[in-house]
């Protein structure tokens, strides 16, 4: 089985947002929604001794995603091909229960089409055989996309370079996919939502 | 779609009059999502490479076009500075593009300047005229000198279109902005200093060897720039590669930045106070025996003797030394080692450079012709005593920043060997202290020896170009933007040197002939024209790209002293935002004539001052020479043009026709009937036939459709034949020129300010001691001639100059905290605050403080706040001070803020306060348009002002939520041709 996800090396990523911006360019988006945010996450320490780190967040992949054992219709459903997590919208009924389930808020409610939606790892361009527009415009070359059970894809490669740098999301029982790397030398991993900061709080991780 | 549809969400009314004008015939189409821009067999979809021009680095980048409709941007992958990153900036280009509010055809006002918004549709015809109009009315009435034209932000296509409008009309001013305060001070200082290499200055591009990666640079200091906010997608991502390589990095900034965070140290400084710091590294390098002692020896003038007697501060002149011979001319002295003598100093070749052994450090008794016995030092000894008392104590103290911080920098720095070097950004320049930043920046360059070195950011990248293709050219001087002089040439004479000579004037009679028998020559613009532009006299650092004080200007607006200021033209975003304190310009608008403003869409300015409004092309819209400050070579294309739009470069070309035309205006008729330098906006076919490109391997020339089937970019260099370019410019000072001695700095480049000075055996060596800045405060250094003195002599050294505001006890008092303002990486200068994406991403600026000086306040992050400085007691407009959003942060030093600068085009819109688009949420508004400026250049205060900050509440009427910016989406509209297609 694959397990497509994307690989964020944080020791590159430079706060230029062009990813939360190029994802809403990308898929549409309307105002409002983010399948994609940039938070900054510190600075912590004592001035003048300190360290920080951005964190983009969108959806984890999670192996154990409680968006998909919520959802009353199936509309959250994992890809039987990619084991993608997606939404079908035929079948949202708009209950938002995957909304409120999803520990990292990267679920988005289309205010038209009164679905839920999120990040589809850019089914339209992974389908042709291409990385998701967050990946081929990130930057700080910070991003990677690949199935993480294929040690030869650019994720697997990512994380391989840096072992010990290895970090995801708080894991409330959900099992993370998404790899994070911060290097010791750029700050310690944050778990903690405590010190992160948003330029627009209005969707901030854990509202 | 009707007008009234059109308008229908724009921020002005239109008068009862306007449905009366012509119509346009503009049709709408919905952007539609971009998954099915293929899935449609029939759609007609173009992939059109071309260049971004959302700031001035010029990315490489790649169009959809269905239908002729703009769908989405993205990077271009054969761009090996960006691999095909393109960003937030550059993305929003549809938005900005197909912005609902765009100016869509030419308008005059209706009403009171700054109070009422109404304006009626015009023809470009008449808009035209009426600009012509007001010039001629002025030229007549009060004299050419009245006119003001300005431009801006570095995203402007040509920032030189405005000065050369001005040379051509024959006086009056110009400015932009930044120049004194962005860019200007380092080039200036930095040519003047360091000699023939582009200075490390990192928002241009600047300092790209440092990313070679066949000689990994050691180590870069990254003074007061961002290269993750300014060019995330090219200089942003090779600094990412370069720390992954290993390079190590200093940053010296207020806020512990993108940059400063992936640093190896970072070095808190309080704004303004950088030549403070520089200094203490100069003495630190100095005291601890790590400078290139044979570099400097060699290469610089650190061991020429100085001249400070009689309180003077120059380098001595041989022809005033008894027993020294000046067989080449005047020139410098040094006392040499070997023979024991004081010596003329000379330009150094293999042939005679071991007769070159000079004593680097000492004081000499200098016997002068006219009998006087003088001591003098070198220029070393001198620096060493200069500096003495900036400590690393006394820095950590004058710039809040621990000396632990300081001395973990100079250790990295002073033990990196070859290839480090200081690079630069724009906040060394915003401020009094700006030329002397720039020169010390340019002394520890020198000091460490980095000028040509592999991996050093002071060596001079090549140009990216096509291995096959020529790309056209446009005709006029003002086709390129020289990289070192702007533009600024002598309008009175051709390419070659030779006067201009008309055989008729305007209305075809036959001109006076001179003695030689030829028509007489002609002068466009003249040496009193020069020696009046606002303040250039006391700051002739001005000169270098011919501007005016700016705040010299709006005094002139106010009192008419000099002399009045009657018509503006103003090609930027909004000038309300970008030039300092504009509340003190409110008065002296009103004495204004008349004022026309180039733009997309509505800003402040429009508001405030415009009295007709021209509407100009989106980046998109644009087919112009791709620049990136010289380090590309190719042609951008444009992907659409809307409306009545058209590129603001014609329409000086359109005001010169016009003006020879309907005015009988001699100049306007030479330079666009004689000269053709100009194409005006019925000429654009022309242009297009100019800008096409030629085979190189056929010599064929390509029609416009092959030149834009081939794409902007087509067959560019590789990374490896562009490295390979670059490493011949290494070393060059030792390589040897035709005269057979090596070409050191300042020898046979074109850049050569050789009419700064009386030196005529130039020694070519770099400057520590900046004689030639002296020299340029008592002559001027102007094609125009010899100018009369500044008040004071400039000084030759890095002199610290307190802030401003700080210095002032009263207001230092009174706003006790230092504020700062710096880049983000959505938006360029005053740009894009209406992309709705952009504005959704960063709604309101946040101001960051530090957590002690928070607490004392009560304020909380994500409280609103009110700011406030000295100038909201003189400037009525913002008397109740700007509002932000608090980010408490340790990233700052203690007692200092910063705060992005912005503006909120919301206001603009129907029924709402226009004033208050520019006085609710704008740092620039604070900033202090008084003096004391720069000595040379003439920069004021943008950064390092004193505030003080309160808990406030958010601000009626801005846009916040999401929802809020709704009106801003795109409504896309087909390709109808521009305002060419007449």
């Amino acid at each position: 089985m694959s397990r497509y996800c994307i690989v964020v090396d944080l020791d590159k990523c430079i706060d230029c947002k062009a990813c939360e911006v190029g994802c809403k360019y990308e898929n549409d988006l309307p105002l409002g929604e983010r399948w994609n945010r940039v938070l900054t996450c510190g600075p912590y320490g004592t001035f003048p001794d300190l360290s920080l780190y951005y964190l983009p967040v969108m959806c984890q992949q999670c192996e154990n995603a409680p968006c998909v054992k919520v959802c009353p219709t199936g509309a959250s459903y994992r890809d039987p091909d990619t084991n993608v997590v997606l939404v079908d919208k035929e079948k949202c009924i708009g209950c938002k229960y995957c909304m409120m389930a999803c520990p990292y808020s990267v679920r988005s409610w289309n205010q038209t089409e009164k679905v839920v939606e999120k990040c589809t790892l850019c089914a339209q361009r992974t389908s042709a055989g291409e990385v998701p527009f967050c990946v081929y415009t990130c930057c700080g070359d910070a991003r990677y996309y690949g199935d993480l059970d294929d040690p030869n894809s650019d994720a697997s490669k990512a994380i391989a370079a840096k072992p010990d740098a290895v970090h995801s999301l708080k894991d409330f029982g959900n099992k993370p996919a998404t790899v994070y790397l911060l290097s010791d030398k750029y700050g310690q991993w944050h778990e903690d939502a405590q010190g992160w900061h948003d330029t627009n709080a209005f969707s901030a991780l854990g509202e | 779609m009707a007008i009234s549809d059109l308008t229908r969400r724009s921020f002005m009314k239109l008068s009862a009059f306007a449905g009366a004008a012509v119509a346009a015939g503009v049709s709408a189409a919905a952007i539609k999502p971009t998954e099915k821009a293929y899935a449609d067999g029939q759609d007609e979809v173009v992939e059109q490479k071309t260049f971004c021009r959302a700031c001035p680095r010029d990315c490489a980048v790649i169009v959809t076009i269905r239908n002729g409709v703009v769908q989405k941007v993205r990077g271009n992958p054969d761009d090996f500075n960006t691999g095909g990153r393109m960003c937030a900036k550059g993305l929003s280009g549809v938005q900005a593009l197909y912005h609902p509010n765009r100016t869509k055809y030419p308008m005059k006002r209706i009403g009171e300047r700054g109070v009422d918004n109404t304006w009626e549709r015009i023809s470009w015809e008449e808009a035209v005229d009426m600009v012509a109009g007001a010039l001629d009315n002025m030229a007549k009435k009060t004299g050419r000198n009245g006119l003001l034209i300005t431009c801006g932000g570095g995203g402007n296509p040509k920032l030189a279109d405005t000065l050369g409008f001005m040379y051509y009309w024959g006086a009056g001013n110009t400015f932009e902005p930044g120049a004194a305060q962005c860019s200007m001070p380092r080039t200036f200082m930095s040519f003047g200093m360091l000699g023939a290499c582009r200075p490390g200055a990192i928002g241009d591009a600047g300092g790209p060897d440092v990313f070679n990666p066949h000689h990994p640079s050691p180590c870069a200091v990254v003074w007061g720039a961002g290269p993750a906010s300014c060019s995330p997608a090219s200089f942003g991502r090779n600094y990412v590669k370069g720390r992954e390589a290993g390079m190590k990095t200093i940053v010296v900034d207020p806020r512990f930045s993108t940059d400063a965070a992936r640093a190896d140290v970072w070095v808190p400084l309080r704004a303004g106070t950088d030549v403070c710091m520089m200094n203490a590294w100069i003495k630190w390098l100095i005291d601890n025996e790590k400078y290139d002692k044979e570099f400097v020896t060699k290469w610089s003038n650190a061991p020429f003797l100085v001249n400070s007697d009689d309180g003077d501060y120059t380098l001595l002149r041989a022809s005033m030394v008894e027993g020294v011979e000046i067989p080449n001319g005047e020139t410098y002295v040094y006392f040499d080692e070997k023979t024991q003598q004081l010596t003329r100093t000379f330009p150094l070749g293999p042939e005679n450079e071991t007769s070159y052994n000079p004593a680097l450090e000492g004081v000499y008794d200098v016997p002068l012709k006219d009998g006087r016995v003088i001591q003098c030092k070198t220029v070393l000894t001198l620096l060493r005593e200069y500096v003495q008392d900036f400590t690393l104590e006394y820095a950590s103290e004058v710039c809040h920043c621990p000396v632990d911080n300081i001395e973990r920098a100079l250790d990295l720095f002073g033990n990196a060997g070859e290839g480090r070097s200081i690079l630069s950004g724009v906040s060394i320049d915003q401020h009094i202290n700006s030329g002397e930043s720039s020169m010390a920046m340019c002394i520890l360059n020198i000091l460490v020896g980095s000028t040509y070195k592999p991996g050093s950011g002071c060596a001079d990248g090549p140009s990216v170009r096509s291995t096959r293709y020529r790309w056209g050219s446009e005709k006029g001087r003002m086709s390129n933007m020289s990289r070192t002089e702007r533009g600024c040439f002598n309008p009175n004479v051709d390419k070659d040197g030779n006067p201009k000579r008309y055989a008729t004037d305007s209305y075809g009679n036959p001109r006076p002939l001179a003695d030689d028998g030829l028509p007489e020559p002609f002068e466009y613009y003249n040496y009193q024209s020069a020696v009046e532009r606002f303040g250039y006299i006391e700051h002739k650092g001005l000169g270098y790209w011919a501007q005016c004080l700016n705040a010299g200007a709006g005094e002139a607006m106010r009192t008419g002293d000099p002399y009045p200021v009657k018509v503006w033209i103003e090609r930027s975003g909004n000038k309300f935002a970008t030039v300092a304190d504009m509340g003190g310009w409110l008065e002296g608008i009103k004495n204004l004539d008349f004022a026309v403003h180039h733009y997309m869409y509505p800003t402040s300015f429009t508001f405030e001052v415009a009295d007709v409004i021209l509407p100009t092309a989106e980046w998109m819209e644009m087919t112009l020479k791709a620049d990136a400050h010289g380090t590309i070579s190719g042609v951008k294309v444009a992907c659409a043009q809307l409306f009545e739009d058209v590129d603001d470069r014609f329409i000086y070309g359109t005001y010169f026709k016009c003006l020879a035309d309907n005015y009988h205006d001699e100049r306007a008729y030479h330079v666009y009937y004689d000269d053709d330098e100009y194409y005006s906006i019925y000429d654009y076919d022309e242009f297009i036939e100019d800008m096409c490109a030629t085979d190189g391997e056929t010599g064929e020339k390509l029609t416009w459709e092959e030149t834009k089937a081939l794409g902007a970019y087509a067959e560019p260099m590789t990374e490896d034949e562009y490295w390979d370019l670059s490493e011949k410019t290494y070393y060059t000072n030792e390589k040897i020129d035709d005269d057979g001695l090596y070409k050191g700095f300042f020898a046979t480049n074109e850049r050569l300010p050789l009419d700064w000075s009386d030196i005529e055996e130039l020694p070519r060596k770099q400057m520590i001691f900046h004689d030639w800045l002296v020299h340029c405060g008592r002559y001027g250094a102007d094609v125009w001639g010899e100018l009369p003195p500044a008040s004071e002599d400039y000084f030759p050294l890095p002199k610290y100059i307190e802030p401003a505001d700080s210095a002032d006890p009263e207001i230092a008092a009174k706003y006790p905290l230092f504020c700062s303002n710096g880049r983000l990486p959505f938006f360029h200068h005053s740009t894009l605050r209406n992309a709705p994406f952009l504005r959704e991403t960063y709604p309101a600026p946040e101001i960051w403080i530090d957590p002690q000086a928070a607490a004392e306040r009560g304020i909380e992050t994500g409280d609103w706040v009110n700011i406030k400085s000295a100038r909201c007691e003189t400037s009525e407009a913002i008397k109740d001070g700007i509002y932000a959003i608090a980010w408490v942060t340790e990233g700052i030093a203690p007692g200092c803020c910063y705060m992005e600068r912005f503006w909120n085009p919301e206001f603009l819109e129907e029924g709402m306060d226009a004033r208050k688009s520019w006085t609710t949420c704008n740092y620039n508004a604070l900033a202090r348009r008084e003096g004391p400026y720069n000595p040379s250049i003439g920069s004021y205060t943008l950064r390092g002002i004193g505030v003080e900050i309160a808990k406030s509440s958010k601000p009626e009427g801005i846009w916040y939520e999401p929802q809020d910016f709704e009106p801003w989406m795109p409504q896309a509209t087909e390709n109808t041709g521009g305002g060419y297609r007449r």
